[in-house]
């Protein structure tokens, strides 16, 4: 070097400064591997890493290896090595950077794709509302009791794919303290928890209906119903408290979402047309447009925005989050990500093409996100994280 | 730099005198009571025309004079403009044009790069049409 300074032997804080203005993810990563200085010097912490654009995990395919991860920004697709998330497992929930996975046998967990670490949630069998899973009742494995105290039976399949709605992390298990599960539950819509993964789950008896959609916020789970009222269910005590907003106002769309953007509490409505193809003898659906409306604490109800600004939403099966476009260079705010969770739990699904894109809301129009292949497992949007 | 000056000269025996006046030649600038007046483009352009005679090794030194004298605002554009160039390339790119020697056994590369397989692959092709040094 014609002036002397050697790159391997810089500081510490001056390689970790040029670190993380790295774009990527992998860019910090293959940084990490140039030299053993670099490596000490960048560390894997939040507060350094950059900061990625959340992933779409594609549908399983036959010909590659590994699952596929599409990153809409930068339009990298990345291929990780999960044979966790293979053909008979379903993702219930994608949270903090952690899938939540089930099968057909009892077994819950929730994994982080980049560091394959798990970590088993209770299992199907240890709700309270299932009374017996026999395994050699063929085609009845579950026994289960409605709040009415009637019996009924549930395969294997069926307990996969139909019984729970979705799951969500009050945090990642990567940030220290015990996290909570809550399970948004189908048919008798209820809701359910665990602390740091230890059984058996419990129901919270007071929220029943409330499972349009859930987050975790400012210390509470706020879980809203079809009409806009809020449940905020404080799980850290020995039992739950819960605290009710009833809004009585009129709310449209076929399916609600709660976000967390950014310290706002928004509500997203989305609103599906379902088109019958004649030729093909096929009922296609599709979203057509998003509404938002944000949550007026003084006013205790919800007010219409038609400006995100900087802000993007993602929301579909995982976890409803927001970012910030100004977080990432190119990107521009004001929009919606969202993938297919309705096709419901008929994996025999034939409608057209998957229901996955970005919606503008300028000007209304959505930019369909091509995912091949077209099978039964629905794109989920992931943010990747390493810690 | 020091608030009080005993002396006429400080002595800065890290810092080279061409580097030294580049530092204070963008500082001057940044520093100018209009240049914050200017909106975030006409910033990036002004700092763009500035750097824009530097060459590579340049921003190395001029990354770590800054990093001795505090000059925090020169520091932070250098590092920005060196991890741009190092972007999507892949490790062997990165350890020849920036001189590094590889430190770690076969074994210790083989096993991180086997932890995030993912991240090495899709990156620029190395060869390079033109020598940045």
């Amino acid at each position: 070097m014609s002036n002397g300074v050697d790159w391997a032997d810089l500081p510490p804080e001056l390689l970790q400064t040029v670190a993380t203005r790295l774009p990527t993810l992998a860019d910090y990563i293959r940084f990490r591997v140039v030299c053993k200085n670099w490596r000490a010097s960048a560390l894997v912490s939040r507060f350094y890493l950059p900061r990625e654009f959340p992933w779409l995990m594609l549908p399983l395919s036959r010909s590659s290896g590994g699952r596929r991860f599409f990153n809409p920004l930068t339009k990298n697709l990345h291929r990780l090595t999960l044979p966790e998330a293979s053909h008979g497992r379903r993702r219930a929930g994608s949270s903090h950077g952690w899938l939540v996975l089930i099968d057909e046998s009892p077994s819950i967990f929730i994994i982080n794709p980049l560091t394959r670490d798990r970590i088993s949630l209770p299992p199907l069998s240890s709700f309270p509302n299932v009374m017996k899973f026999d395994f050699y009742s063929i085609g009845r494995e579950y026994t289960l009791r409605s709040p009415e105290n009637d019996l009924y039976y549930y395969n294997l399949r069926q307990m996969r794919d139909a019984f729970i709605k979705k799951v969500i992390l009050s945090h990642s298990p990567y940030e220290g303290s015990k996290f909570i599960a809550l399970a948004l539950l189908n048919r008798h819509e209820n809701l359910a928890y665990c602390e740091n993964g230890h059984g058996p789950w419990k129901i919270i008896d007071e929220a029943r209906s409330f499972i349009e959609d859930a987050i975790y916020f400012n210390s509470s789970f706020y879980a809203v119903n079809k009409f806009g009222s809020l449940a905020i269910c404080d799980l850290y005590g020995a039992s739950p408290k819960v605290k009710f907003i009833n809004v009585g106002q009129q709310i449209g769309g076929d399916m609600q979402y709660l976000v967390n953007a950014m310290g706002d509490l928004l509500l997203v409505s989305r609103y599906l047309e379902f088109e019958i193809d004649i030729e093909h003898y096929l009922e296609v659906c599709k979203t057509v447009k998003f509404h938002v409306l944000r949550f007026e604490w003084n006013e205790q109800r919800w007010e219409s925005i038609d400006n995100l600004g900087d802000k993007l939403l993602f929301l579909g099966a995982n976890s409803s989050m927001a970012q910030l476009a100004s977080d990432h260079p190119g990107c521009t705010g004001n929009r919606i990500y969202f993938t297919d969770d309705y096709s419901g739990a008929n994996y025999e699904s034939i409608t057209d093409d998957h229901d996955v894109g970005v919606y503008n809301l300028e000007d209304g129009s959505i930019e369909t996100i091509p995912c091949y292949p077209r099978n039964s497992h629905w794109p989920i949007w992931m943010t990747p994280s390493l810690c | 730099m020091g608030k009080e000056r005993r002396t006429n000269v400080i002595p800065l025996p890290e810092v080279d005198g061409v580097t030294l006046e580049r530092i204070i030649g963008f500082l001057k600038i940044y520093t100018e009571e209009s240049f914050q007046q200017f909106t975030v483009q006409e910033k990036k352009k002004r700092c763009d025309e500035f750097f824009a005679n530097c060459k590579f090794n340049d921003f190395l030194t001029l990354a770590s004079a800054s990093n001795y004298m505090g000059a925090q605002v020169v520091l932070d554009e250098a590092c920005q403009r060196t991890a741009d160039m190092m972007k999507n390339k892949s490790v062997a790119w990165v350890r020849k044009n920036f001189g590094i020697k590889n430190n770690f056994t076969p074994e210790e590369e083989e096993a991180m790069r086997e932890k995030h397989e993912w991240a090495y692959e899709g990156v620029d092709p190395d060869d390079d049409e033109e020598d940045i040094i």
